[in-house]
């Protein structure tokens, strides 16, 4: 381990940020570190938005260089997990968006057939049966339900992640729960589960 | 509309623990690939001298040789005839020399 190393060994994010900001070796060192802490929760969240970990890996690949490219616009070196987690969320929106905008391009060129649903046999349950539901929500609603239920944000930052206001992240998880719900039921889920097989 | 803050009692935070709680497993070259593409990114857009990173990779490597001298050096002792790699190209000892002094201003 080299000192520049030693020296980025055990800080707290804030410290990190500040010592990528001032750039350099020492910087990209300190964004390194940065990226070890910060790479498994983001992939995690990534993964349940895109439904796909090669999606999820190539989205968190851009967003730690985005966030490489811009830390002095961090701020508060503290909140760097909500700051990134902002640019995470834009890409995987974008990403989302150019894979159903390829897939609606190649279907209408014949490139390739359009999809069909497999039929599901049998009975799908646990954890399984949540990411089903999850994947079939629109994709607003599978957002916010990610980040209110498996990243367990307060309204707040939320609204704040989505970049809209508290009364629109409210209405919306009151929407997206109650599409949940609805999907859950009719596919054989109930409230006593816990998703656990 | 009032949507209560508290997780308990919301049937729906119950469900979604198998997610919270699951286990990821990303590429195992994932960080590395990440640090890679920071790497070439900062020295393209000049936000860290493009030298940097070589620079301690070359320190690295000398002194891995410096070391690597020093322990052949013993074993090139007079009477020693293992040095495998420069025995069948080269003169003994020339290799030896060049590595320390004219190697180096090369």
């Amino acid at each position: 381990m080299t000192s520049v190393e030693a020296d980025v060994g055990f800080e707290e994010d804030a410290v990190l940020v500040r010592l990528a900001a001032g750039r350099g070796l020492k910087g990209q060192l300190a964004f390194e570190k940065l990226v070890d802490r910060h790479q498994v929760w983001l992939v995690r969240l990534l993964m349940h938005l895109l439904g796909s970990q090669s999606d999820a890996e190539d989205v968190a690949q851009e967003a730690f260089i985005r966030a490489f490219l811009a830390i002095e616009d961090c701020g508060d070196g503290g909140r760097f997990r909500g700051w990134l987690r902002v640019i995470a969320r834009r890409l995987a929106f974008n990403h989302r968006r150019d894979a159903r905008t390829r897939a609606q391009y190649e279907e209408r060129s014949g490139v390739l057939a359009p999809r069909s649903v497999a039929p599901i046999s049998g009975r799908v349950e646990g954890r399984d049966l949540l990411k089903q539901v999850l994947g079939e929500l629109a994709y607003p609603y599978r957002e916010i339900m990610v980040l209110r239920f498996v990243e367990e944000l307060p309204i707040k930052e939320i609204a704040g992640v989505l970049e809209i206001g508290e009364s629109a992240a409210k209405m919306r998880l009151s929407r997206a729960r109650a599409e949940f719900q609805r999907t859950y039921e009719k596919k054989g889920g109930s409230r006593g589960d816990t998703g656990r097989v | 509309m009032e949507i209560r803050d508290e997780f308990e009692s919301d049937w729906i935070h119950s469900v979604f623990e198998v997610l919270r709680e699951e286990v990821v497993s990303i590429a195992a070259d994932f960080g590395d690939r990440v640090k890679g593409e920071i790497d070439q990114v900062a020295a393209a857009q000049g936000v860290r001298p493009p030298s940097a990173a070589a620079l301690l990779t070359a320190v690295a490597i000398e002194s891995g040789n410096i070391t690597a001298g020093l322990l052949r050096r013993d074993d090139a002792a007079p009477g020693a005839d293992d040095d495998d790699n420069n025995s069948e190209t080269s003169p003994k000892g020339h290799v030896d020399a060049a590595r320390d002094g004219d190697g180096d201003d090369d």
